[in-house]
Protein backbone atom coordinates (compact mmCIF):
# COMPACT_ATOMS: atom_id res chain seq x y z
CA UNK A 1 0.00 0.00 0.00
CA UNK A 2 2.49 2.60 0.95
CA UNK A 3 6.53 2.25 1.31
CA UNK A 4 8.48 2.69 4.06
CA UNK A 5 9.39 6.55 3.39
CA UNK A 6 5.20 7.09 2.59
CA UNK A 7 5.11 5.46 6.02
CA UNK A 8 7.19 7.71 8.32
CA UNK A 9 5.23 10.72 6.51
CA UNK A 10 1.89 9.05 6.82
CA UNK A 11 2.56 8.14 10.33
CA UNK A 12 3.74 11.99 11.18
CA UNK A 13 0.78 13.21 9.76
CA UNK A 14 -1.40 10.88 12.07
CA UNK A 15 0.20 11.65 15.01
CA UNK A 16 0.12 15.37 13.82
CA UNK A 17 -3.48 15.39 13.32
CA UNK A 18 -3.93 13.06 16.82
CA UNK A 19 -2.38 15.66 18.85
CA UNK A 20 -4.49 18.40 17.69
CA UNK A 21 -7.64 17.29 17.00
CA UNK A 22 -8.51 13.98 19.01
CA UNK A 23 -8.85 15.93 22.76
CA UNK A 24 -11.03 18.50 20.82
CA UNK A 25 -14.52 16.56 21.80
CA UNK A 26 -14.69 14.16 24.56
CA UNK A 27 -16.48 11.18 22.72
CA UNK A 28 -19.37 9.74 25.53
CA UNK A 29 -18.64 5.24 25.34
CA UNK A 30 -20.87 3.97 23.34
CA UNK A 31 -23.22 1.24 25.38
CA UNK A 32 -22.00 -2.76 25.50
CA UNK A 33 -25.25 -3.30 23.44
CA UNK A 34 -24.07 -0.96 20.35
CA UNK A 35 -20.40 -2.20 21.05
CA UNK A 36 -21.78 -5.69 20.52
CA UNK A 37 -24.01 -5.09 17.78
CA UNK A 38 -21.22 -3.23 15.40
CA UNK A 39 -19.02 -6.47 16.55
CA UNK A 40 -21.08 -8.57 14.82
CA UNK A 41 -22.00 -6.51 11.94
CA UNK A 42 -25.81 -7.14 12.14
CA UNK A 43 -26.56 -3.30 11.18
CA UNK A 44 -24.94 -1.04 8.44
CA UNK A 45 -26.98 1.83 9.27
CA UNK A 46 -24.70 4.55 9.32
CA UNK A 47 -26.14 6.72 12.08
CA UNK A 48 -25.36 3.45 14.63
CA UNK A 49 -22.27 2.42 12.90
CA UNK A 50 -20.00 5.89 12.98
CA UNK A 51 -20.68 6.71 16.48
CA UNK A 52 -19.26 3.10 17.34
CA UNK A 53 -15.80 3.90 14.81
CA UNK A 54 -15.43 7.37 16.42
CA UNK A 55 -15.14 5.98 19.70
CA UNK A 56 -13.46 3.40 18.80
CA UNK A 57 -10.62 5.63 17.03
CA UNK A 58 -10.37 7.84 19.94
CA UNK A 59 -10.27 4.68 22.24
CA UNK A 60 -7.64 2.16 20.67
CA UNK A 61 -7.74 -0.35 23.62
CA UNK A 62 -11.23 -0.82 22.57
CA UNK A 63 -10.90 -2.47 19.85
CA UNK A 64 -9.09 -5.50 21.57
CA UNK A 65 -12.75 -5.77 23.00
CA UNK A 66 -13.93 -5.71 19.66
CA UNK A 67 -11.64 -8.83 18.04
CA UNK A 68 -12.26 -10.61 21.63
CA UNK A 69 -15.73 -10.47 21.31
CA UNK A 70 -15.69 -11.94 17.66
CA UNK A 71 -13.04 -14.66 18.55
CA UNK A 72 -15.76 -15.54 21.52
CA UNK A 73 -18.55 -15.77 19.21
CA UNK A 74 -16.86 -18.40 16.83
CA UNK A 75 -15.11 -20.85 19.61
CA UNK A 76 -16.15 -22.06 22.89
CA UNK A 77 -14.42 -21.05 25.94
CA UNK A 78 -11.36 -21.87 26.64
CA UNK A 79 -11.77 -21.50 30.22
CA UNK A 80 -13.45 -23.53 32.67
CA UNK A 81 -14.84 -21.89 35.84
CA UNK A 82 -14.17 -23.41 39.50
CA UNK A 83 -16.99 -24.77 41.63
CA UNK A 84 -16.12 -22.48 44.04
CA UNK A 85 -16.20 -19.23 41.86
CA UNK A 86 -19.93 -20.96 40.57
CA UNK A 87 -20.65 -21.43 43.70
CA UNK A 88 -19.33 -17.49 44.80
CA UNK A 89 -21.73 -15.96 41.65
CA UNK A 90 -24.39 -17.78 42.70
CA UNK A 91 -24.45 -16.43 45.53
CA UNK A 92 -25.35 -13.00 44.26
CA UNK A 93 -29.12 -13.65 44.05
CA UNK A 94 -30.68 -15.66 47.04
CA UNK A 95 -32.69 -18.39 47.65
CA UNK A 96 -36.14 -17.85 47.56
CA UNK A 97 -38.33 -17.05 50.46
CA UNK A 98 -40.72 -19.83 50.13
CA UNK A 99 -37.94 -22.08 51.55
CA UNK A 100 -37.63 -20.01 55.00
CA UNK A 101 -39.41 -21.47 57.85
CA UNK A 102 -42.07 -19.43 59.31
CA UNK A 103 -41.61 -18.69 63.04
CA UNK A 104 -44.42 -19.50 65.17
CA UNK A 105 -46.85 -16.23 65.88
CA UNK A 106 -46.17 -14.01 68.95
CA UNK A 107 -48.73 -14.91 71.16
CA UNK A 108 -49.11 -18.47 70.32
CA UNK A 109 -50.21 -20.50 73.88
CA UNK A 110 -49.19 -24.08 75.05
CA UNK A 111 -51.63 -26.43 75.24
CA UNK A 112 -53.79 -26.84 78.62
CA UNK A 113 -52.01 -29.40 80.42
CA UNK A 114 -48.23 -28.40 79.33
CA UNK A 115 -49.38 -25.48 81.43
CA UNK A 116 -51.24 -27.40 84.42
CA UNK A 117 -48.35 -29.70 84.25
CA UNK A 118 -45.63 -26.91 84.52
CA UNK A 119 -47.91 -24.54 87.61
CA UNK A 120 -48.66 -28.15 89.16
CA UNK A 121 -44.94 -28.64 89.36
CA UNK A 122 -43.37 -25.49 90.32
CA UNK A 123 -46.13 -25.70 93.36
CA UNK A 124 -45.56 -29.13 94.46
CA UNK A 125 -41.46 -28.05 95.06
CA UNK A 126 -42.08 -25.00 97.14
CA UNK A 127 -44.21 -27.30 99.61
CA UNK A 128 -41.21 -29.42 99.54
CA UNK A 129 -38.76 -26.89 99.80
CA UNK A 130 -40.97 -25.06 102.98
CA UNK A 131 -41.54 -28.62 104.48
CA UNK A 132 -37.84 -29.32 104.35
CA UNK A 133 -36.91 -25.88 105.74
CA UNK A 134 -39.79 -26.08 108.26
CA UNK A 135 -38.28 -29.17 109.82
CA UNK A 136 -34.47 -28.74 109.65
CA UNK A 137 -35.47 -25.41 111.57
CA UNK A 138 -37.62 -26.87 113.83
CA UNK A 139 -35.19 -29.69 114.95
CA UNK A 140 -32.72 -26.96 115.16
CA UNK A 141 -34.99 -25.09 117.89
CA UNK A 142 -35.60 -28.58 119.69
CA UNK A 143 -32.13 -29.17 120.25
CA UNK A 144 -31.29 -26.17 121.24
CA UNK A 145 -34.10 -25.78 123.50
CA UNK A 146 -33.33 -29.24 125.27
CA UNK A 147 -36.80 -30.87 124.09
CA UNK A 148 -36.72 -34.44 122.68
CA UNK A 149 -37.81 -34.29 118.84
CA UNK A 150 -41.30 -34.35 118.42
CA UNK A 151 -41.95 -37.37 116.55
CA UNK A 152 -42.03 -36.91 112.16
CA UNK A 153 -41.90 -33.51 110.79
CA UNK A 154 -45.39 -34.24 109.31
CA UNK A 155 -46.82 -34.04 113.30
CA UNK A 156 -44.93 -30.79 114.43
CA UNK A 157 -46.36 -29.11 110.80
CA UNK A 158 -50.07 -30.45 111.45
CA UNK A 159 -50.09 -30.16 115.69
CA UNK A 160 -47.72 -28.01 116.72
CA UNK A 161 -46.76 -28.03 120.35
CA UNK A 162 -48.58 -25.74 122.69
CA UNK A 163 -45.69 -23.56 123.77
CA UNK A 164 -43.92 -23.02 120.23
CA UNK A 165 -45.32 -19.85 120.23
CA UNK A 166 -45.57 -18.48 123.65
CA UNK A 167 -43.32 -16.04 124.18
CA UNK A 168 -43.09 -17.04 128.15
CA UNK A 169 -39.85 -17.55 128.87
CA UNK A 170 -40.35 -20.22 131.44
CA UNK A 171 -41.29 -22.67 128.33
CA UNK A 172 -38.14 -21.88 126.71
CA UNK A 173 -35.83 -24.47 129.24
CA UNK B 1 -33.33 -15.84 22.80
CA UNK B 2 -29.72 -16.01 21.02
CA UNK B 3 -27.44 -18.57 21.79
CA UNK B 4 -30.25 -20.56 23.01
CA UNK B 5 -30.46 -18.96 26.39
CA UNK B 6 -33.54 -18.16 27.73
CA UNK B 7 -33.17 -14.19 29.87
CA UNK B 8 -37.25 -14.58 30.97
CA UNK B 9 -36.54 -16.18 34.09
CA UNK B 10 -33.37 -14.58 34.65
CA UNK B 11 -34.02 -11.25 34.94
CA UNK B 12 -37.52 -12.22 36.82
CA UNK B 13 -34.82 -12.83 39.61
CA UNK B 14 -35.79 -16.91 39.09
CA UNK B 15 -32.65 -18.54 41.33
CA UNK B 16 -32.28 -21.96 39.22
CA UNK B 17 -32.19 -19.52 35.77
CA UNK B 18 -29.58 -17.64 37.28
CA UNK B 19 -27.36 -20.02 39.05
CA UNK B 20 -28.11 -21.91 35.20
CA UNK B 21 -26.79 -19.08 33.57
CA UNK B 22 -23.75 -18.95 36.07
CA UNK B 23 -22.43 -22.22 35.00
CA UNK B 24 -22.88 -21.60 31.55
CA UNK B 25 -21.41 -18.51 31.18
CA UNK B 26 -18.75 -18.34 34.09
CA UNK B 27 -15.98 -19.95 31.57
CA UNK B 28 -16.48 -16.79 29.39
CA UNK B 29 -16.36 -14.73 31.35
CA UNK B 30 -13.24 -15.93 33.34
CA UNK B 31 -11.31 -16.24 29.35
CA UNK B 32 -12.91 -12.40 28.99
CA UNK B 33 -11.29 -11.28 32.10
CA UNK B 34 -8.30 -13.14 31.62
CA UNK B 35 -6.94 -11.58 28.78
CA UNK B 36 -7.82 -8.04 30.40
CA UNK B 37 -6.15 -8.48 33.78
CA UNK B 38 -2.60 -7.67 34.78
CA UNK B 39 -0.25 -10.07 36.72
CA UNK B 40 -1.22 -10.01 40.16
CA UNK B 41 -4.74 -9.48 39.73
CA UNK B 42 -7.33 -11.64 41.29
CA UNK B 43 -9.44 -13.08 38.13
CA UNK B 44 -12.06 -14.50 40.05
CA UNK B 45 -12.82 -11.19 42.08
CA UNK B 46 -12.63 -9.76 38.78
CA UNK B 47 -15.43 -12.18 37.55
CA UNK B 48 -17.33 -11.60 40.61
CA UNK B 49 -17.52 -8.39 39.82
CA UNK B 50 -18.70 -9.32 36.39
CA UNK B 51 -21.61 -10.91 37.61
CA UNK B 52 -22.54 -8.40 39.64
CA UNK B 53 -23.07 -6.09 37.28
CA UNK B 54 -24.88 -7.89 35.39
CA UNK B 55 -27.50 -8.33 38.73
CA UNK B 56 -27.34 -5.37 40.28
CA UNK B 57 -30.57 -2.94 40.56
CA UNK B 58 -32.84 -5.82 39.50
CA UNK B 59 -30.66 -7.13 36.37
CA UNK B 60 -30.77 -3.81 34.66
CA UNK B 61 -27.87 -4.37 32.55
CA UNK B 62 -29.28 -7.18 31.86
CA UNK B 63 -32.94 -6.16 30.94
CA UNK B 64 -30.65 -3.95 28.23
CA UNK B 65 -29.62 -7.08 26.31
CA UNK B 66 -31.75 -7.10 22.84
CA UNK B 67 -30.81 -10.34 20.82
CA UNK B 68 -32.09 -9.13 17.65
CA UNK B 69 -29.03 -6.63 17.70
CA UNK B 70 -26.23 -8.53 18.98
CA UNK B 71 -25.07 -12.16 20.22
CA UNK B 72 -25.36 -13.06 23.88
CA UNK B 73 -21.88 -14.03 24.12
CA UNK B 74 -20.47 -11.00 22.02
CA UNK B 75 -22.00 -9.12 24.48
CA UNK B 76 -21.42 -10.89 27.53
CA UNK B 77 -17.29 -10.42 25.90
CA UNK B 78 -17.45 -7.07 26.08
CA UNK B 79 -19.65 -6.40 29.35
CA UNK B 80 -16.81 -8.27 31.00
CA UNK B 81 -13.54 -7.19 29.68
CA UNK B 82 -15.01 -2.96 29.99
CA UNK B 83 -16.60 -4.11 33.44
CA UNK B 84 -12.80 -5.42 34.61
CA UNK B 85 -10.71 -2.96 32.74
CA UNK B 86 -12.65 -0.44 34.94
CA UNK B 87 -12.43 -2.47 38.15
CA UNK B 88 -8.57 -2.67 36.97
CA UNK B 89 -8.45 1.19 36.85
CA UNK B 90 -10.14 1.77 40.28
CA UNK B 91 -7.86 -0.40 41.85
CA UNK B 92 -4.85 0.35 40.29
CA UNK B 93 -3.08 3.72 42.25
CA UNK B 94 -0.52 5.50 40.11
CA UNK B 95 2.05 6.55 41.75
CA UNK B 96 5.42 8.16 40.40
CA UNK B 97 7.91 9.61 42.53
CA UNK B 98 8.81 13.20 41.83
CA UNK B 99 12.45 12.40 41.49
CA UNK B 100 11.26 10.24 37.98
CA UNK B 101 9.58 13.44 37.01
CA UNK B 102 11.77 15.19 34.39
CA UNK B 103 12.14 19.25 35.52
CA UNK B 104 10.44 20.30 32.25
CA UNK B 105 7.08 18.86 33.06
CA UNK B 106 6.91 20.07 36.27
CA UNK B 107 8.28 23.82 35.12
CA UNK B 108 5.33 26.43 34.83
CA UNK B 109 5.53 28.54 31.60
CA UNK B 110 3.27 31.56 30.86
CA UNK B 111 2.41 31.31 27.34
CA UNK B 112 -0.44 32.13 25.33
CA UNK B 113 -1.02 29.76 22.66
CA UNK B 114 -3.68 29.84 19.95
CA UNK B 115 -4.98 26.75 19.77
CA UNK B 116 -5.31 25.62 16.04
CA UNK B 117 -9.02 25.58 14.59
CA UNK B 118 -9.52 21.93 13.56
CA UNK B 119 -12.19 20.69 11.49
CA UNK B 120 -13.80 18.02 13.42
CA UNK B 121 -15.22 16.44 10.61
CA UNK B 122 -11.85 16.47 8.62
CA UNK B 123 -11.89 12.44 8.96
CA UNK B 124 -14.57 10.07 8.75
CA UNK B 125 -15.31 7.79 11.91
CA UNK B 126 -13.89 5.07 9.15
CA UNK B 127 -11.29 6.61 8.00
CA UNK B 128 -9.93 7.90 11.58
CA UNK B 129 -10.54 4.13 12.62
CA UNK B 130 -8.45 2.94 10.00
CA UNK B 131 -5.62 4.86 10.25
CA UNK B 132 -6.03 4.02 14.35
CA UNK B 133 -5.90 0.46 13.08
CA UNK B 134 -2.72 1.06 10.81
CA UNK B 135 -0.21 3.09 12.63
CA UNK B 136 -1.51 2.98 16.85
CA UNK B 137 -2.37 -0.94 16.64
CA UNK B 138 0.30 -2.33 13.66
CA UNK B 139 -2.49 -3.76 12.19
CA UNK B 140 -2.30 -5.62 8.75
CA UNK B 141 -4.66 -4.39 5.94
CA UNK B 142 -6.20 -7.88 6.27
CA UNK B 143 -6.58 -7.78 9.75
CA UNK B 144 -8.51 -4.62 9.48
CA UNK B 145 -10.64 -5.87 6.33
CA UNK B 146 -11.49 -9.07 8.61
CA UNK B 147 -11.76 -6.70 11.86
CA UNK B 148 -14.57 -4.32 10.16
CA UNK B 149 -16.16 -6.78 7.75
CA UNK B 150 -15.10 -4.75 5.00
CA UNK B 151 -12.89 -5.42 1.92
CA UNK B 152 -9.12 -5.09 2.40
CA UNK B 153 -9.02 -2.96 -1.24
CA UNK B 154 -11.95 -0.88 0.98
CA UNK B 155 -9.50 -0.10 4.09
CA UNK B 156 -6.53 0.93 1.52
CA UNK B 157 -8.95 3.25 -0.76
CA UNK B 158 -9.98 4.54 3.51
CA UNK B 159 -6.59 4.86 4.49
CA UNK B 160 -5.59 6.78 1.09
CA UNK B 161 -8.26 9.02 1.40
CA UNK B 162 -7.85 10.10 4.42
CA UNK B 163 -4.05 10.23 4.22
CA UNK B 164 -5.09 12.98 1.07
CA UNK B 165 -6.99 15.02 3.17
CA UNK B 166 -4.09 15.15 5.84
CA UNK B 167 -1.93 16.07 3.26
CA UNK B 168 -3.83 18.92 1.93
CA UNK B 169 -5.26 20.08 5.53
CA UNK B 170 -1.58 20.26 6.99
CA UNK B 171 -0.16 22.16 3.51
CA UNK B 172 2.90 21.15 1.71
CA UNK B 173 5.34 23.48 2.97
CA UNK B 174 4.72 21.86 6.31
CA UNK B 175 4.99 18.28 5.14
CA UNK B 176 8.53 16.17 6.49
CA UNK B 177 11.04 16.03 3.12
CA UNK B 178 11.13 12.74 1.44
CA UNK B 179 14.58 11.66 1.78
CA UNK B 180 14.78 11.28 -2.30
CA UNK B 181 13.63 14.42 -2.47
CA UNK B 182 16.34 16.26 -0.20
CA UNK B 183 18.30 13.88 -2.72
CA UNK B 184 17.24 15.51 -5.88
CA UNK B 185 17.42 19.20 -4.50
CA UNK B 186 21.17 18.40 -3.36
CA UNK B 187 22.14 17.30 -7.26
CA UNK B 188 20.29 20.52 -8.49
CA UNK B 189 22.11 22.66 -6.61
CA UNK B 190 25.30 20.87 -7.08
Amino acid sequence: MTGPGDRTESVALWQKWRLEASAATERVAPDPLALAAYADRRSDDEAEVEPVEDWLAANPDAIDDLLAARQAALAAPPSIASEALIARACGLVPTPAGNVVPLRRAGARAPLWLSAVRWGGLAASLVITSMVGFTLGNSAYSNFAGQPAAEGALHELLDPPLNVFSEDEDSST
Amino acid sequence: MANGTDLGPLIRGDKGAWDGFVRRYAGLLLAAVRAVARDGADIDDLVQEVFARLCKDDFRLLKTYDPTRAGLTTWLTIVARSTARDALRRHHVRVTPIEDVPEAQLAVEDRHIEPIKFPEELLSPRQKLVLTMLYERDMEVTEIAAALKIDPQTVRSTHHKAMLKLRTHFAVEGRPEKPEDAAAKADRRG
